[in-house]
């Protein structure tokens, strides 16, 4: 074994600007396929259209913020000297960022408000924009930085991105015999050791009296144990198991966890043995 | 130890305070131009009591950026605290142990189940970022601080090019004159026609007069140029310690960002090999990994070195099939750490052994 060891090994970072803009324009593409994908598995009986919706909104959710975080690197790489930003992706097996930027993003969108009300106008940059294009007769870089700055943050604030935890969420299924109510729970994670959005969807039976979503009692303990039991390296039947020894009345019928990637690209990635579905 | 919070605004007002010092200096260094192009003195304006004060205030904020750093450690051994209580039992637990063994150890179970430190990943990545733009925005002051100074040294040089070739210029002309005053000199000295005589006395006396003058004009310009050379002087003290001061942060920024990487990927990978070690249904083998990462954890916040991720990996390696290990990075966090070392040794020292001397 090599005296040193790295665990950072399979981080890439997109230095070059037009890679990581063609990165970005081909995930753009895969994503818009995940959903015909998604709309094959339901033809194939092997998803509900129950499940193709939530796993719709999931796949809308990373394109969000893919759209999102290519507006954060559109034109940091042009900018000089340690201030220049790039991407980092996972290339083994993943093609996806790592989980650092999802999380950075995370804390980005957090302070979004206070960004967004320090900056100018979108209309008010391209204006300078184009006095700086006609008058200096220079690319304005700096300004198209705070322009692409600007609109992502303003990305970060309408919602609707995948953030590294994606929190539980029930839908009613069906009442049942002996006031069992069923519900499909599902949540996502952003998996930091594969560094790949994975979907969880669990169909569970509710003998408890009140309806779980509603539960003030239970649903917040529901969901913080399901999100810190999304862990890759653990199989499904543990955390079933572990789910159904903690909850006395919540029963786990069907768990099924669904990795929306990984992305393989000869230009981008490297994977060994045979492609994983 | 003071809060990350109280010593994050501290040091953003010592960052401030150094911003406003250097740009008074820079404006100082402008201003004394203007003089020194003028040929008055300057050495009151920009003496080296300056120069070293704002050098030493510099220094002092880097400390504190540099303890910063090291604080973010101090984070980071929350997580060792939580690794610790995932392997081992509460006071409770044991108590329920000592009647029914395999509740308490159900218990514990139930407890790693729900354990997650992903709230504290998300912590330890905003608090360095927080770091990061600190220093971010203080390197763009140097830089900035440091292009202006550098124009203006080029046009002090170009102004002491000029102030040198009229220099010489004048002694070339003062040495033409010499020959000239010797012969009419010579030439009274031999002359009988008292009216001659007088007029060559006359043209002597004006040639003395313009001798005079050149001598005088030949003083302020060397006066001048002595003064340009010093304000090239002092400008280029300042450059350098601009300059030397930037790489400090690039140092500062380097060692933050490849640590948080590196941290990241750490605790999360060890967290998670110790969650799986669930389904292996054998209580020991939590205890094993549990002890193994603590010892780990510490001794890479200790030593805040590259060498004893070696071990993680191959502890990690055991456990998770999906990492790769490569070199490149690693070498560079090692060069960072080195880099830090020396810029910081006394930082470094202090540290490890008030926090650490156990």
């Amino acid at each position: 074994m090599a005296a040193e060891l790295d665990l950072t090994g399979d981080h890439k970072r997109l230095d070059d600007d037009l890679a990581a803009r063609r990165y970005f324009a081909k995930f753009d593409r895969i994503t818009r396929m995940l959903v015909s994908v998604a709309g094959a598995m339901e033809a194939d009986r092997s998803l509900s259209r129950l499940d193709t919706g939530v796993l719709a909104g999931y796949v809308n959710a990373i394109s969000a913020t893919f759209r999102a975080l290519s507006l954060k690197y559109l034109i940091s790489g042009r900018i000089e000297g340690v201030l220049a930003r790039h991407l980092t992706i996972d290339l083994h097996e993943s093609g996806f960022p790592i989980y650092q930027e999802l999380a950075r993003m995370a804390n980005d969108a957090a302070q979004s408000a206070l960004h967004l009300r320090g900056m100018a106008e979108a209309e008010a940059l391209k204006d300078e924009m184009i006095r700086e294009i006609v008058g200096a007769r220079a690319i304005p870089t700096k300004l198209q930085y705070a322009l692409s700055q600007r609109l992502y943050y303003e990305a970060l604030r309408k919602g609707g991105l995948f953030w590294p935890q994606m929190h539980p969420a029930a839908q009613w299924l069906a009442d049942l015999p002996k006031r069992r109510r069923s519900y499909l729970v599902h949540w996502a994670v952003y998996d930091s050791q594969l560094n790949v959005p994975v979907v969880y969807l669990l169909e569970l039976e509710d003998s408890g009296r009140k309806a779980l979503p509603l539960d003030q009692g239970r649903w917040p303990q529901v969901q913080a144990h399901l999100l810190a039991q999304s862990v890759g390296g653990l199989k499904l039947v543990t955390i079933a198991a572990g789910f159904d020894a903690d909850f006395d009345d919540l029963h786990p019928k069907r768990l099924r966890r669904i990795h929306l990637g990984p992305m393989y690209s000869s230009a981008y990635t490297l994977q060994t043995g045979p492609i994983r579905a | 130890m003071p809060s990350f919070e109280a010593q994050i605004e501290e040091s953003q007002k010592q960052v401030a305070e150094t911003q406003a010092r250097m740009t008074a200096l820079t404006a100082r260094i402008e201003a004394a131009r203007v003089k020194a192009g003028a040929g008055q003195d300057i050495t009151l304006d920009i003496e080296n009591a300056t120069l070293a004060d704002v050098q030493a205030h510099a220094d002092a904020m880097n400390a504190n950026i540099a303890e910063l750093i090291m604080g973010l450690d101090d984070v980071t051994a929350g997580f060792s605290r939580d690794f610790d209580q995932m392997r081992t039992k509460t006071g409770w637990e044991s108590f329920v142990g000592v009647f029914a063994r395999g509740k308490s150890e159900a218990m514990r179970q139930e407890r790693l189940r729900s354990a997650s430190i992903d709230a504290k990943l998300q912590d330890l990545i905003g608090k360095s970022d927080v770091i990061v733009r600190l220093l971010e925005g203080q390197l763009a002051v140097l830089n900035e601080q440091k292009d202006k100074v550098e124009t203006n040294l080029v046009e002090t040089l170009t102004d002491r090019e000029a102030t040198v070739a009229g220099l010489e210029a004048v002694r070339a002309e003062i040495a033409a004159l010499d020959p000239k005053i010797i012969e009419l000199e010579n030439k009274i000295a031999v002359e009988q026609d008292a009216s001659a005589r007088t007029r060559l006395e006359s043209e002597l006396a004006d040639l003395n007069v313009r001798h005079n003058a050149l001598v005088q004009d030949e003083q302020v310009r060397i006066a001048k140029s002595q003064t340009l050379e010093r304000y090239i002087e002092k400008g280029k003290t300042w450059v350098d310690s601009l300059q030397n001061q930037a790489a400090t942060q690039m140092v500062l920024i380097n060692k933050l960002q490849t640590d948080t990487k590196q941290r990241v990927v750490l605790y999360d990978a060890l967290t998670k090999s110790l969650k799986t070690a669930q389904q292996q249904d054998v209580a020991h083998r939590i205890n094993e990994i549990g002890v193994k990462t603590d010892q780990e954890a510490q001794t890479a916040m200790a030593g805040i070195g590259a060498a004893t991720n070696q071990r993680m990996a191959e502890m990690l390696e055991a456990h998770e099939g999906h990492m790769v290990f490569a070199r490149k990075v690693l070498e560079q966090k090692a060069k960072a750490d080195e880099r830090f070392a020396r810029r910081f040794a006394a930082i470094v020292e202090k540290h490890d052994k008030n926090l650490y001397g156990g």
